[in-house]
């Protein structure tokens, strides 16, 4: 369930970045675990359907003889372990002191005592089972089975019935068998004598576990069960970590700080290493017998390493003199026990050694580790710990066993335990990826939260600056209204008083409170959008003049011509330019006598020319001085506008000429006031 | 009083001197009557209960509100009636407003009165006043102008129409254009009138699609 449960909880969160979800996190978790127990609870229910058959409700007419001891003879043999056994025997087996034996039963204890040359010598022990089936049989079936459990040797076995051989083992002396149950058809049905013979080494043990005969059917689903919990689920735990070893390989890959993953990685690779122990018989002609020994046995020790270090990543304690003892003692253990000085033999007999000193090195820490992780208040961690404590009893099992202190018809349980070592690893590993994707998804939370707000300053910093700006524009453009009104409505309005006060004529206070309007109205066009028109600007003025020349009875000339725009003309500009024509005509109207105005304009890169001509008297700057300030007024704001006036006389009359810069020059200096 | 084929004439206005001056102008005129006046905008709705006049003087700026409303009305109720507004600067944002509303063209206070009196029978006539920053107003307001159905819009200005403005709006006055397109002033004047009517029309038109944009009208 620990895998189940861990990988609901990943895919429900990687579903959030996938698709938009259409029910809760919480809904979505439950609708997943009720599927998944469902589905677990249905293969159960189909194994046990299954199995019910043929365990419980075996058909009583099936026939099976159990042997729970068997007649046993060992000899001491000069045996060549290499050539095959002999065929034919004498049906009852070798003359000897036979005795019986209750089953299981180690005919050869382990010494580890290896002669330093046996030279042909074998251990030799004969088991014997009479086979005695009812005479109602024959006639019913002759498919009879021999079923042994689990026979252990570092040797070999052959089988035989009433003398002629059934079967024989295969593969490597020392890694053919060990966990390999064996089930054999029988030649003959009727009442026999079963006969095994097994080989071992000197110095090596051997035992068997008891046996069955029987119709095939009643013997093969304790066949199928023992190969399975033996040998299959053992190498399917295999596949399945492997393969999730590759997914976590190419997250170490990619990630720089990823130690964990690559312990899981290793450790994977060493289980199915280990594993294919299990998976016998060695076949020579495919590994090297001594190799594959090397490699078994070293994948243990490895193992316990590997998943220690795992530990004490987890719970980021370090224990460096330690960790440097025990990886540096297994590479000189790897090293040692490699073939170049060893004989498989020899590596088999000190597979035990190596195991003892992982474990007594490596367990001391475990309550430290286990110290560490209750501070972290990491529950997976130390549920992983559990595990790799628990791995110890099991451990010290699996040894009993393998030295025959421990019946051999118990299972291996290290592929048991360790596969599950490894779900509690990757179950940690897994809650780290769920809480890196977590802690990402928040720090994007985080990071919009931030830009939000930087956006929200910077929006009121320029809100702020646009404020300043405005109010900036709106005080010099008050100032300038202020001005104007101050020169000119002002003192034309106060003149205006003085007039009345003075009894001056009506016409004349008339003619100064329309000049003020006038006035007034130019300020009033110069706020006048006009789109960087002069045209505009001066079409405007003109319609203005209208009516005072039209009283005059001076006929004005409109010459003008489209010219290009002036990105500068601002109603400050504007006015300028609007007091400088007014001034200019005023004069001309007042002073000159005219009967006829020109006004033309012209374009003259880089600038453009506004020209005022008229068939007055002539008119010359200097010889009127007191006209001075008008001028000097006009001559201000032309500068003003970084453009210049001048005036010709002509003939008849005077040329104005006002000539303005298409661009401004980037630093205009701001003009003071007159 | 009034004299049977005289130019009726009404004014609405607050301010009482240039109603008196208005009032001696057209007593002054032998085919000008004054034919009714208000000082309000309430009296000035209630003046249009009565019959019709020629031509009415409008000021916009009312003690009680708006002598838009007046206008706006005016156009509906005496449909033959020419509007003008009276102004002071005869600026754009008041005139446009005016024209757009329904009124054929402005009044500027302080013209003297001959003047004023020669802009009332143009205006009967048929003509329109124009200043170069309304022709540059109306240009680009034309230009742009709410996009709508075809079938809906109210034609855009002809090509001689647009002429008319621009030259209207560089300066030159109805004759120099009339002699610059070979067409009469009479002429030019028609078009500005025309012009003026379909700014009200493109404004009222503008307010439907605007109204219908933000779900006030129903279809």
């Amino acid at each position: 369930m620990t895998e189940n449960a861990a990988t609901t909880i990943l895919f429900d969160d990687s579903a959030r970045y996938d698709t938009p979800r259409p029910h809760s996190p919480q809904g979505r978790r439950m609708f997943l675990l009720g599927t998944g127990t469902v589905a677990v609870g249905l293969i159960v229910l189909l194994l046990v359907r299954m199995l019910h058959g043929p365990v419980f409700g075996g058909s009583p007419v099936l026939w099976t003889q159990f042997f729970p001891a068997a007649e046993f003879l060992r000899q001491e043999t000069v045996t060549d372990l290499n050539a095959p056994q002999a065929d034919e025997i004498a049906a009852d087996g070798p003359q000897g002191d036979w005795r019986l034996a209750t089953l299981p039963y180690t005919g050869v204890p382990r010494t580890n005592v290896i002669p330093s040359a046996s030279h042909g010598h074998a251990m030799t022990s004969w088991y014997r089972f009479k086979v005695a089936p009812p005479a109602t049989l024959g006639k019913m079936s002759n498919d009879i089975s021999f079923y042994l459990p689990r026979w252990k040797t570092e040797g070999r076995l052959a089988v035989y019935q009433n003398g002629h051989l059934v079967w024989r083992s295969h593969g490597d002396i020392i890694w053919n068998s060990f966990n390999r149950p064996v089930l054999i058809d029988l030649p003959i049905a009727g009442p026999s004598v079963i006969l095994l013979r097994m080989d071992t080494l000197p110095g090596l043990g051997g035992a068997i576990t008891p046996a069955w005969v029987g119709q095939h059917d009643a013997l093969f689903w304790r066949y199928r069960i023992r190969i399975a919990l033996q040998c299959i689920v053992p190498g399917v735990f295999a596949v399945v970590l492997l393969s999730m070893a590759v997914v976590l390989f190419f997250v170490a890959l990619a990630r720089p700080d990823s130690d964990l993953y690559l312990l899981f990685v290793f450790a994977a690779v060493l289980y199915t290493t280990r594993i294919l122990h299990f998976l016998g018989p060695l076949d020579p002609s495919i590994i090297s017998p001594v190799w594959f020994g090397w490699a078994t046995v070293n994948s243990m020790c490895w193992l316990i390493v590997v998943g220690w270090l795992f530990c004490c990543g987890l719970a980021e304690v370090e224990f460096r003199w330690l960790k440097r003892l025990l990886v540096w003692g297994m590479i000189a253990c790897t090293v040692a026990t490699s073939p170049l000085f060893l004989s498989s033999a020899t590596i088999s007999a000190l597979a035990l050694c190596a195991y003892i000193f992982c474990f007594t090195l490596s367990t001391p820490t475990m309550p430290l580790l286990m110290a560490a992780m209750w501070r972290r208040r990491s529950g997976s961690g130390m549920l992983l710990l559990f595990w790799n404590m628990l791995m110890f009893p099991i451990a010290v099992h699996d040894m009993l066993m393998a030295n025959y202190y421990v019946s051999i018809g118990h299972i291996y349980l290290l592929p048991y335990i360790t596969p599950d070592l490894f779900l509690s690893c990757l179950y940690i590993l897994c809650r780290r990826y769920i809480n890196a994707l977590g802690l990402a998804e928040r720090s994007n939370q985080i990071l919009e939260t931030r830009l939000h707000a930087q956006e929200v300053t910077l929006r009121d910093t320029y809100e702020r600056l646009h404020q300043i700006e405005q109010r900036e524009l709106l005080v010099a453009e008050r100032q300038r209204l202020m001005r104007d009104m101050h020169d000119g409505l002002g003192s034309t309005l106060t003149g205006a008083i003085h007039m009345a006060d003075h009894a001056a004529s009506h016409e004349v206070l008339a003619q100064t409170l329309k000049d003020c309007l006038f006035d007034l109205k130019l300020t009033v066009d110069s706020l006048e959008p006009v789109d960087a028109d002069l045209l505009m600007l001066l079409a405007n003025l003109r319609f203005r003049l209208t009516p005072r020349l039209r009283a005059q009875g001076v006929m004005l000339e409109w010459a003008v011509t489209p010219l290009p725009p002036l990105q500068w003309l601002t109603p400050s500009s504007a006015l300028h330019i609007l007091r400088i024509l007014q001034e200019v005509i005023t004069n001309i109207l007042k002073h000159a006598q005219a009967s006829h105005i020109r006004l033309s304009t012209e374009t003259e890169p880089p600038g453009i020319l506004v020209r005022v001509e008229d068939n007055g008297l002539g008119f010359c700057p200097d010889q009127r001085t007191n006209e001075g300030r008008g001028l000097h007024n006009i001559c201000w704001r032309a500068n003003a506008l970084a453009g210049r006036v001048d005036w010709r006389l002509g003939n008849p009359g005077t040329n104005f000429m006002l000539w303005l810069p298409i661009e401004q020059p980037a630093t205009r200096a701001q003009p003071g006031s007159p | 009083m009034e004299k049977p084929d005289s130019l009726r004439i009404a004014i609405l206005e607050d301010d009482v001197t240039f109603h008196d001056a208005m009032a001696r102008a057209i007593a002054a005129q032998p085919d000008m009557a004054l034919h009714a006046a208000a000082t309000s905008r309430a009296a000035g709705l209630a003046m249009l209960d009565g019959p019709a006049a020629d031509v009415l003087l409008a000021d916009i700026g009312l003690p009680d509100g708006s002598g838009l409303d007046v206008v706006r009305a005016a156009v509906e109720r005496w449909p033959d009636c020419a509007v003008l507004v009276n102004t002071t600067f005869g600026d754009e944002t008041d005139v446009m407003t005016a024209i757009a509303s329904g009124a054929v063209g402005y009044l500027l206070k302080d013209s003297d009165d001959s003047q004023r009196i020669a802009d009332i029978r143009s205006v009967h006539q048929g003509g329109s006043p124009i200043s170069p920053m309304i022709a540059r107003r109306i240009l680009s307001r034309f230009r742009t102008q709410l996009p709508q159905p075809a079938e809906r819009e109210p034609s855009p200005l002809s090509g001689r129409e647009h002429e008319v403005l621009q030259k209207i709006s560089q300066g030159f006055t109805s004759s120099e254009i009339a002699g610059e397109l070979q067409i009469s002033a009479h002429t030019v004047q028609t078009h500005i009138r025309r012009i003026y009517r379909k700014l009200a029309v493109t404004s009222r038109m503008e307010a439907v699609t605007l109204g219908r944009r933000h779900g006030w009208l129903n279809d």
